[in-house]
């Protein structure tokens, strides 16, 4: 009947012997902690502002923060300036050509 | 932008600066969070392990390898960081130029061009009677700025020192007595941006905020129009 011999005793740099253990598994931990900072916060922090930034309207959302009366020198419902009005036009005339 | 009650982490990105810099912090928090777990399980072993060693006096090994590789980490955080410090620094061409004056306890604008010359002071307002006001800050008169254009900012003070900070566009720069600093920015963002005095410079230094409202050029222009006529 054969016995399993236990395991064997280290008497020699026990302390080395558990540093290389040890420092081993340190360097595996920190490498986790890094990547799960750079997957878990990181790219998602990108990937939010790319995805807010594809669909965003400038022209869009500064008519709603003067709607909502956000500034101080544009004020809602104010009369658009002739110059402003024509320069409108003049763009979205030239936005059409471009369209065709 | 401004700050929330409870944010921990810095305010989103306004100008490109400061997107970058957002990128930037990340990417440190990334070699921190390694050095700290790294440390910290060395640390919870070292007090917990039954095993001593009284008869190590030096190791020329550890020695070069606790030296060699914190310069290799270094090295890979300045890379980064000096790239986005020149880049701040960058001030080409800009299409305006403001100057900004700190006082006790108010700050001071001057549009400066050649076509277009006109100051004004901004004072923090208690009570503003037609909308929500932000507790300590919300201004009498916002400094009124264009998107899509560069800004050159000379910030000076008249008597002790300032700084003129706005966190969301990534500037901050002191206002000192005698001298002449320089910030630039651009926002392609339409929208009102917050700041405060971030010197010591008096007992009403947290009473003395800044608030720019960024509006399309167009909206811009009539509005310079608009203050030329009231001259």
């Amino acid at each position: 009947m054969s016995v399993a011999r236990p395991a064997a005793t280290i008497l020699r740099r026990p302390l080395q012997q558990d540093l290389k253990k040890h420092v081993t598994i340190a360097f595996a931990l920190s490498a986790v902690a890094a990547v799960a900072w750079k997957v878990l916060v990181a790219d998602p922090r990108k990937k939010k502002y790319q995805e807010f930034y594809k669909t965003y309207d400038e022209e869009r959302q500064f008519k709603r923060m003067v709607e909502a009366g956000v500034f101080d020198s544009v004020k809602p419902n104010a009369e658009k300036s002739e110059w402003i009005a024509n320069y409108e036009k003049e763009v979205d005339q030239a936005i059409a050509a471009l369209k065709k | 932008m401004l700050s929330v009650w409870g944010q921990l982490n810095l305010q989103e990105g306004m100008s490109t600066i400061m997107e970058l810099m957002n990128y930037f912090h990340d990417y440190m928090m990334i070699i921190l969070v390694l050095i700290m777990t790294f440390v910290t399980y060395l640390f919870i072993f070292v007090i917990t392990s039954p095993r001593l060693d009284k008869y190590t006096v030096d190791s020329h090994i550890l020695e070069t390898v606790w030296t060699i590789v914190p310069m290799v980490i270094l090295l890979f955080m300045a890379f980064p960081s000096l790239y986005l410090l020149y880049l701040m620094e960058d001030v080409s061409n800009p299409n305006l130029m403001v100057k900004v004056v700190g006082h006790q306890w108010y700050w001071e604008y001057q549009y400066s061009n050649s076509w277009f010359n006109y100051g004004f002071d901004s004072y923090m307002v208690y009570e503003k009677s037609d909308s929500p006001l932000f507790h300590s800050l919300d201004v009498d008169n916002r400094l009124v700025l264009p998107t899509n254009a560069n800004i050159l900012f000379l910030v000076t003070s008249a008597d002790v020192l300032h700084s003129w900070a706005v966190p969301t566009l990534g500037i901050k720069t002191d206002a000192i007595p005698g001298r002449l600093n320089y910030l630039s920015t651009m926002t392609p963002y339409s929208g009102v941006y917050y700041g405060q005095c971030s010197e010591i410079c008096g007992s009403n230094h947290s009473f003395m905020p800044i608030v720019l409202e960024f509006i399309p050029m167009a909206n811009y222009l009539d509005y310079v129009v608009s203050l030329s006529s009231q001259e």
